[in-house]
């Protein structure tokens, strides 16, 4: 099976969506102590989730460069509403979050469009010499 | 009248922001490192948006955060359309609008 740009690109923002979620659940865990007071500012050194959940987002603002970089915009962009699902998911593991049938069907219903997006959202490829290639691009200025 | 201020604040952020993700697309085919002026124009703008963000934030109830959330797409969609001259297809249209209902319904009311 040939990839397309496109494949790999849904790939790296699934990715990305992954990596940036666990940050923003690090976040959460790590705001609970944070404080910008003088005395509680040394403390922030050893905030362990609030430093990795920082690094993380840092991580996956690359991995986000790089997906833009394989795939189109109107596919690599709503595929990382994603995120709502991830996120929600994990906060009702590790935050103890309840969630309601109405953020389900929310959750449900953004599946179903990624899903989409993800499967039959791609780009046209065109046969030449039997392989699969993206069709010729005006080059952007 | 606070809500109205709050409406024009958070559609400037996302205009502003759909621009940043455009710069990041258009950044991403380049080398990144600090000549890359596109992604550096993406962030910048990116930093911009989150200020009207915030400031919108002091006035307006929650849901009218998410909607903006939600419109992101349409945005997303019609500069990439526009600006980048992607094909956009059913699947793509349909698979945005029911995002956008998604990210609504998850918020609304809660």
């Amino acid at each position: 099976m040939v990839l397309t740009d496109n494949k790999k690109g849904i790939f790296l923002a699934l990715l990305c969506t992954a990596i940036v979620s666990v940050a923003q659940i690090l976040l959460k865990k790590g705001s609970d102590h944070f404080s910008l007071a003088p005395d509680q500012l040394f403390s922030q050194l050893t905030n362990v989730p609030l430093l990795v959940g920082g690094a993380l987002y840092v991580f996956g603002a690359v991995f986000f460069i790089y997906a833009f970089r394989l795939g189109e915009l109107s596919v690599i962009y709503p595929v990382m509403a994603s995120g709502y699902i991830v996120v929600t998911l994990l906060s009702v593991f590790f935050l103890d979050e309840i969630v309601t049938l109405q953020k389900w069907s929310g959750m449900f219903l953004i599946m179903g469009g990624v899903i989409l997006i993800g499967k039959y959202g791609h780009q046209q490829t065109v046969s030449v010499a039997g392989k699969e290639v993206l069709p010729e691009k005006e080059e952007e200025q | 009248m606070n809500q109205s201020v709050a409406i024009i604040l958070i559609l400037i952020s996302s205009v502003i922001g759909a621009f940043s993700t455009l710069y990041f697309k258009i950044g991403s085919s380049r080398p990144i490192d600090l000549k890359n002026t596109k992604l550096g124009l993406a962030v910048l703008l990116g930093g911009l948006s989150f200020i009207f963000y915030v400031y919108a934030l002091k006035f307006a109830p929650l849901t009218f955060i998410y909607l903006t959330a939600s419109v992101s797409y349409i945005w997303a969609v019609v500069l990439a359309k526009f600006a980048l001259k992607e094909q956009l297809n059913k699947h793509k249209l349909l698979g945005v609008a029911l995002i956008m209902l998604g990210i609504v319904v998850m918020n609304v009311g809660n």
